[in-house]
């Protein structure tokens, strides 16, 4: 089952067909990430965009999976049941579903530093193209150093 | 200049600018493994015509100069990207050595607490055991301990962060000497019209140096260049290096100096930058958080325990040494202050049978006596936020490691050799030698024709 054809969440019938649809849409989102990530490196703004609305539809498909786990560990809760996510507390599921959300959250957090850095050198760039001397050093440097000489700007 | 003489002339310049144009081909594959090497392009001009009205005649071509390939904004983002993945490498470092004091709640600080709340409870159910009071003596002793041992492994982890300082100004001082010194060179050499190229390749291997220890800016000039932390302090002027120092300020900690002035605040990148992040902001948090948990702990257990009554019938006194006034200091120095298992103030009304006070003691455990959070889930808080910043930093580091890959490939691209285009080159170069090899050897036979042409006249 992949988030493409996404199964709507009320048609799920057990805990385990809700954490593999987890597991899919998180590793489709891993592979999503992956994928922008090399678009960043080469400043493929296209493929950038691309990716990010693909990874939009895939956060909403994973919100609405957390929605439906979290009503189930709810009821779960009402009848007196250890549960999380709608699944039992030590399901093997529960610890792979866990492991795949770190890996995304540690690719969400090196796209977020990609992001930063190919901001920094589109400014490098648009710096450069503005033909204001040779000066290469960082922008924040350069910003103030410019600061300094009234009249150069 | 129409004359065979002239043409001679001509071809030679040919064939001087194609030997020229293959030393450089040569050297470029003589280099094509050596790191930091640019490649070299011989730079050719037609020289200049003469005119004989109304014809006008080229003289040959001269090879101007041999110049090296760089891209200067690639080199500049190299310079940035260097900084940054020396400034996460060091971080990362320093966070997972930090990490390996906070392991979760099954070991360590987190463990103790338990163990010491377990412990009360345990007393609770019988107050009068004097195995039971023994065990909680020896909870919060083991409490006491846990503070104690990860406080001086921070103290001692920045300890070796602040060496690690000294050893990095040291290092950031050997490299600015170098820089001067070859921008003496690299000086000496162009001011005479010579090729620096290799000098400069150098040079820029040791601002890359440079680069992974602290955040500098590059700020080239004829014939030289100037480099200055991001904050405009300068590290090298021309020939002249400006040597960073290192005092040491009230906490015992090294402050990096230039010429009198504490730049270490300003010091935000590289490996320095890093190090300083870890000794200056990371550690002493967690120091901060360990001694509010440590003081408040103390401070509720102990208030408890003086309301209550010891085994005797006595009113209770601390059970553990007061911590310091505000906290600071609170894990390293917290001790246990009573060793006779009777003095717990289990009882709250001064009957021996009495469990109301260890109750109480035991309520800590899910009040919110620290910053509005019980005891445990305030550690849990603190082993979150160490595993966040090495998570945060590790990420970086990745992203700064693809990044700087991809930089140092495109450079590769423009600056290295490539020895099938030099292979090619080198055949264009021959080819133009031997064809102007060629022109001499025809201008020789015409020239022999017409001596021997004289001859006959003559």
């Amino acid at each position: 089952m992949t988030s493409n054809h996404a199964t709507p969440t009320s048609a799920f019938t057990s805990d385990a067909q809700i954490a593999q649809a987890g597991l899919a849409v998180l590793a489709e989102l891993a592979a999503s990430l992956a994928g922008s990530q090399k678009a960043l490196l080469k400043l493929d703004i296209a493929a950038v965009e691309h990716s990010t609305r693909e990874q939009t539809r895939l956060g909403r498909a994973l919100s609405a999976l957390l929605l439906t786990g979290k009503r189930t560990a709810k009821f779960d809760r009402q009848r007196g049941k250890d549960r999380s996510l709608g699944l039992p507390a030590a399901a093997p599921e529960l610890a792979e579903l866990r492991a795949a959300a770190n890996h995304v959250l540690h690719l969400s957090r090196v796209q977020n530093a990609l992001l930063a850095r190919a901001q920094r050198a589109l400014r490098i760039r648009t710096n450069r193209a503005a033909g204001l001397g040779s000066t290469y050093g960082p922008f924040t440097a350069r910003q103030a150093a410019m600061a300094r000489w009234p009249g150069r700007e | 200049m129409s004359s065979l003489n002239a043409s001679l002339a001509t071809a030679l310049s040919g064939l001087t600018a194609a030997e020229g144009a293959i030393a450089a081909t040569t050297n470029n594959v003589a280099n094509a493994n050596t790191p930091g090497y640019s490649r070299e392009e011989p730079v050719l001009v037609s020289s200049d015509p003469v005119v004989l009205t109304p014809l006008t005649y080229g003289t040959g071509v001269t090879l101007q100069s041999i110049q090296s390939v760089r891209d200067p904004i690639l080199l500049s983002q190299i310079q940035q990207e260097t900084q940054s993945s020396g400034q996460f490498n060091s971080l990362v470092s320093a966070l997972q050595q930090l990490q390996t004091n906070f392991t979760g709640t099954s070991s360590g600080i987190g463990a103790a607490i338990s163990n010491f709340f377990d412990s009360v409870n345990q007393l609770s159910t019988n107050p009068t055991d004097l195995s039971l009071r023994q065990g909680v003596i020896t909870a919060a002793n083991n409490l006491a301990t846990s503070f104690n041992t990860t406080a001086n492994a921070l103290t001692q982890q920045q300890g070796n962060l602040d060496l690690s300082v000294v050893q990095s100004v040291g290092q950031i001082n050997q490299l600015t000497r170098q820089i001067a010194q070859l921008n003496g060179q690299i000086s000496n050499l162009q001011n005479v019209g010579e090729n620096a190229g290799t000098l400069v390749d150098q040079r820029q291997q040791v601002i890359d140096q440079l680069s992974s220890l602290v955040d500098v800016s590059v700020i080239p000039s004829d014939n030289t260049l100037t480099l200055t932390t991001a904050n405009g302090v300068p590290l090298v002027t021309g020939q002249q290096s400006f040597q960073l120092t290192t005092q040491t300020n009230s906490a015992g900690l090294h402050e990096v100096y230039s010429q009198g002035n504490n730049i270490t605040s300003f010091i935000t990148s590289g490996q320095l930058g890093g190090t300083l992040q870890a000794r200056d902001q990371q550690i002493p948090a967690v120091e901060n958080q360990l001694d509010t948990l440590a003081a408040g702990l103390a401070n509720s257990v102990n208030a408890v325990q003086v309301a209550g009554f010891d085994l005797n019938g006595n009113a209770g006194t601390d059970l553990f040494t007061p911590p310091p006034a505000g906290g600071t200091g609170a894990a390293a120095s917290l001790s246990v202050a009573i060793t006779n298992p009777s003095l717990i103030a289990a009882s709250s009304d001064g009957t021996s049978g009495s469990n109301g006070n260890a109750e109480a003691l035991y309520a800590l455990s899910t009040q919110g006596i620290i910053s509005g959070q019980n005891p445990s889930d305030y550690y849990s808080g603190i082993v979150f936020n160490v595993g966040n910043a090495t998570s945060s930093a590790s990420a970086e580091q990745t992203a700064s490691s693809q990044v700087l890959q991809q930089l140092n490939d495109q450079n590769s691209t423009v600056s290295g050799v490539s020895l099938n285009e030099e292979a090619a080159n080198l055949v264009q170069y021959q080819q133009a030698f031997d064809a102007s090899a060629q022109v001499i050897t025809t201008i020789n036979d015409m020239l022999y024709a017409v001596v021997n042409m004289s001859t006959l006249t003559g």
